[in-house]
């Protein structure tokens, strides 16, 4: 009876997730031959994965550009982590909001934007030969350094979250504590603060190099034959040769990777309190007094921001310059690309599409996860812990792999791909990070609340309609925007599972793919707008939801 | 330690009245731990029973299984002579102020108030005639259009008890209410308490670990230890006669002295107390020579007696209270005394530590516990 609620999200999670996994599991084992899939059990897949030097090679790529942008990452960031925790006060909102608005520009306009740079007529080579420095144009492109180098950009703000919020929590007073025994800031440092900021390092760890793994985009269009990685191989074998049992194995190849990183840096990282605080981070409101000693590590900070920003301001500017790639500084200013991308009906059709898919998925996530979170915070029944850690599953994997799962899951059941395929997809995909935003709300709600209601007269069902349900509708918006936004730039998994429908990305990502004009630059910055755009009016809705119904649990 | 018997209303029972609240044998087990062991108390109409203890004692949980939020793992509980075991929290007659007021923070100080009465889909007129009572009983008439965290707290407890009066329940339940306020706002809504308490004339159940708060409000007080009523009683009786060591020392401070009966006739003993000191003292039922009992005295009784006579000690420490002075001696034997007097009548302590001191108490003045079980020798 409790577990009522809980039943659609279970039914999905299952149907979804479980059995597209345990398809793929499946698939490994058998044998493929002659365009057929015949449940042959063998090791054969794998022992092709792990022998055969096409494979071996392009994994220890992977796992070689996975380290150094993990590495870089977390070098990187963790100095500007810390100057945000510990030396903004007064304004640490919107520093931290600063550090995300980069993030929630679609990741292929991002990635494209190095593109402009790195080219052979591009804003390096164009100001390295202005400059006299070099004759010929540097071979940036298409390199193993392009793919770390976005790969750390697009990769950066995760990091910086991660270690902030575990420097954050940690407070000031125990390295007061240290300086009071006589530790100077250096030793307080070493022998204090970093140890205890561990946990976040290996979150950061966590949720760069997981994702790294699966990157597909990146390395397609900045890596060139050089820089192939694993991503890359496993769409060709899925898409073009459908050997779905060798691509089934090099999957779980690479989830074991993953989950190895997960078990290794993952103890301390408790996900379901993550995803809530990161999207929560964005929107709670920091004020003390200013302790603004910019020094060095503040000089250090806006070199960061500066490499988060400077990229998509370079697309901007190309996007009005008269001369085709980043030549810069650009010749001349023109609207006519903005012009040429606005007149292209595929366009909109594809906003259209995007749009309305990212609505159905975020409404009909928030819709299955509400009761199911609600039930599962409250109640035991059986099932409820395996929901759970189903649930973490599609957060510590390349989203990649979901998209693969599914592939498997409608070619077996013979279900052709759709805009229902793609609406699938995309509400799988953003499924558990709306749960674990709802779920960490109920946790915090206050359950004398419902008992002063009932204890007023109010039966159970009046008792949720009156009390829980209007407390919770901040917790659902903010999934649902979450969700909504997550949906919008998906890109891998509705490229797996499309056959004709075009969203936004997938426009992006034809324009790049075919002829690279200059409209791109057009439409990648219309795009950023409409994301500060959308930035704003979450924000906005997220105030005045709390406004109405302030003090209410995890708002 | 046998459960003591339980007087029901000071004064007769009379025939054929029902109490508003009755507890038979009511145990509470949380898997291991028992919370509530055998729990029997019968509370009258219209009483304000205090139930006292500290924390761990089961007054809370007694509490919640009258609102009905926890049933009893055994035993019956009747209100108004109706049983109402398996009855939900909303079908009872029963209303609480929690600890934490649990107002609604999405809805305004008139809504929280309406709440109870706009379930039982009363008219839209008479809600507003008697939220508008509520408030004003209260001293918040005005605030109707405010939000909770617009309010102090002082103001947000306030509301809470309008929410449950405005209902009209036969029993209003109060879980230790008064927590979360400073000192003086505390006692003012003490007075406010009992105020509301005259003028409504319902029966009040009150959960408090603050023994002092316990004697300011209550009718009766039912002090609780470790899953069981110890003593029920009226406030004085609680103060001057408790049944056990362990109430005397919560309620109040006691002064406990270790001593050994030395002689006896039908109606007195003779207690030699550590340190020497030999106190006649009047019993109904003296135990025999040997036995070792403990002797409790008020600090506020013990005064300082001239050297040959009562208990030797040295003085430890002096503490000025404004009002009041306390005399921390330690006696011969290590055990420590607190003598508590007016700052005129002890006069000035200072450089005094270290001296020796004599103290002494009145026969009529002290009680005397089985050292053993601490009950106390009549």
């Amino acid at each position: 009876m409790a577990m009522l609620p809980a039943l659609p999200l279970m039914a999905w999670v299952a149907v979804f997730i479980l059995v597209p996994m345990g398809t793929m599991a499946v698939f490994s084992l058998w044998r493929y031959h002659d365009f057929d899939l015949t449940p042959v059990w063998n090791l054969g897949n794998y022992r092709a994965v792990l022998t055969q030097p096409v494979y071996a090679r392009v994994m220890g790529r992977t796992l070689e550009i996975a380290a150094l942008v993990t590495l870089g990452c977390i070098a990187l960031a963790y100095p500007f982590a810390y100057f945000l925790a510990r030396r903004t006060q007064r304004w640490q909102g919107l520093f931290l909001v600063l550090v995300m608005v980069p993030f929630w520009t679609s990741f292929l306009v991002r990635t494209y934007a190095w593109m402009s740079i790195l080219a052979s007529n591009g804003v390096i080579n164009s100001v390295l030969r202005r400059v006299g420095v070099v004759d010929q144009p540097v071979q940036l492109l298409y390199t193993v350094t392009a793919v770390v180098i976005a790969a750390i950009y697009l990769y950066l703000p995760f990091a910086v979250l991660s270690i902030y919020t575990s420097l954050e929590k940690l407070g000031t007073s125990l390295e007061e504590a240290a300086m009071d025994l006589g530790a100077g800031p250096w030793t307080t440092f070493r022998r204090v603060t970093f140890p205890l900021s561990l946990a976040g390092v290996q979150a950061a760890v966590i949720f760069v190099f997981v994702p790294t793994l699966g990157l597909f985009v990146t390395p397609a269009l900045l890596g060139g034959a050089n820089a192939t990685m694993i991503g890359n191989l496993q769409v060709t074998i899925f898409k073009n040769s459908l050997d779905f049992a060798l691509g089934s194995a090099v999957s779980f190849v690479v989830l074991v990777v993953a989950l190895v990183a997960v078990t290794l840096f993952g103890r301390s990282v408790d996900l379901e309190r993550v995803y809530a605080g990161g999207v929560g981070q964005l929107t709670s409101h920091r004020s003390g007094p200013g302790r603004g000693r910019v020094g060095s590590l503040g000089v250090y900070a806006g070199l960061i921001y500066v490499f988060l920003f400077l990229p998509v301001a370079f697309l901007i500017l190309f996007s009005f310059s008269s001369a085709a790639g980043g030549v810069f500084p650009p010749p001349g200013y023109t609207l006519q690309w903005y012009g040429e991308a606005l007149d292209d009906p595929w366009l909109m059709t594809s906003v259209w599409n995007s749009f309305t898919i990212a609505v159905f998925s975020a409404v009909l996530a928030v819709v299955i996860t509400a009761p199911g979170a609600y039930a599962i915070v409250r109640y035991r029944f059986p099932g409820r812990g395996l929901v759970r850690q189903a649930l973490i599953v599609p957060l510590i994997i390349p989203s990649i792999m979901l998209g693969f799962g599914l592939m498997l899951l409608f070619k077996a059941a013979g279900i052709d791909l759709s805009l229902a395929t793609i609406l699938v997809g995309h509400t799988t995909y953003v499924l558990p990070y709306a749960f674990f935003v709802i779920a960490a709300q109920q946790y915090g709600f206050d359950r004398t609340l419902e008992e002063a209601a009932m204890d007023l007269g109010a039966n159970r069902l009046r008792t949720f309609r009156s009390v829980t349900l209007p407390l919770m509708i901040p917790g659902l918006a903010a999934a649902g925007i979450f969700a909504f936004t997550l949906s919008l730039d998906e890109f891998i998994i509705t490229f797996l599972l499309t056959s004709t429908t075009q969203t936004l990305p997938l426009y992006v990502w034809g324009m790049l793919r075919t002829i690279v004009s200059p409209t791109v630059n057009a439409v990648a910055t219309l795009i950023v707008l409409a994301s500060f755009a959308l930035l704003g009016a979450m924000f906005l809705v997220q105030t005045l939801v709390r406004r109405r119904a302030p003090g209410s649990a995890g708002g | 330690m046998a459960q003591p018997d339980l007087p029901t209303a000071t004064g007769s029972s009379r025939a054929g009245h029902v109490p508003d609240l009755q507890l038979r044998e009511v145990t509470k087990r949380f898997s291991e731990v028992v919370a509530l062991d055998q729990v029997s108390l019968d509370i009258e109409r219209g009483e304000f029973v205090t139930l006292l203890g500290p924390s761990g004692c089961g007054k809370t949980t007694t509490l919640r299984i009258v609102a009905g939020f926890e049933a009893q793992t055994a035993g019956a509980v009747s209100i108004r002579g109706e049983r109402v075991d398996g009855v939900p929290p909303y079908r009872r007659n029963v209303n609480t102020v929690f600890q934490s007021y649990a107002l609604f923070p999405h809805l305004s100080v008139f809504d929280n108030v309406a709440f109870g009465l706009r379930v039982k889909a009363l008219p839209g007129a008479e809600v507003r005639r008697t939220v508008g009572q509520a408030l004003d009983q209260v001293r918040l008439g005005g605030f109707d259009r405010r939000r909770p965290h617009q309010l102090s707290g002082g103001q947000q407890q306030r509301v809470a008890l309008a929410r449950a009066l405005v209902n009209q329940p036969a029993i209003l339940l109060l879980d230790e209410p008064l927590g979360a306020l400073d000192l003086k706002l505390r006692k003012e809504m003490q007075l406010e308490l009992k105020r509301v308490h005259r003028e409504v004339g319902i029966t009040f159940i009150y959960v408090t670990h603050d023994q002092e708060e316990a004697l300011t409000m209550s009718d009766r007080i039912a002090v609780m230890d470790a899953g069981r009523v110890v003593q029920l009683g009226s406030p004085r009786e609680i103060y001057e006669q408790p049944h056990t060591t362990f109430v005397a020392n919560f309620v109040g401070v006691s002064n406990l002295v270790p001593g050994d009966i030395r002689d006896r006739t039908a109606r007195s003993a003779i207690i030699e107390l550590a340190g020497g000191w030999r106190l006649a003292k009047a019993l109904q039922r003296p135990p025999s020579a040997g036995q070792k009992v403990l002797v409790a005295v008020r600090p506020e009784k013990v005064r300082v007696a001239s050297p040959e006579r009562g208990l030797h000690g040295r003085l430890e420490d002096f503490v000025y209270l404004g009002s009041r002075v306390t005399l921390v001696v330690r006696l011969t034997g290590d055990r420590l005394l607190h003598v508590e007097d007016s700052a005129t009548q002890l006069g000035n302590g200072a450089g005094r530590i270290g001296e020796a001191v004599s103290v002494e108490w009145d026969e009529a003045d002290c009680l005397v516990f089985d050292a053993a079980r601490g009950e106390r020798i009549e």
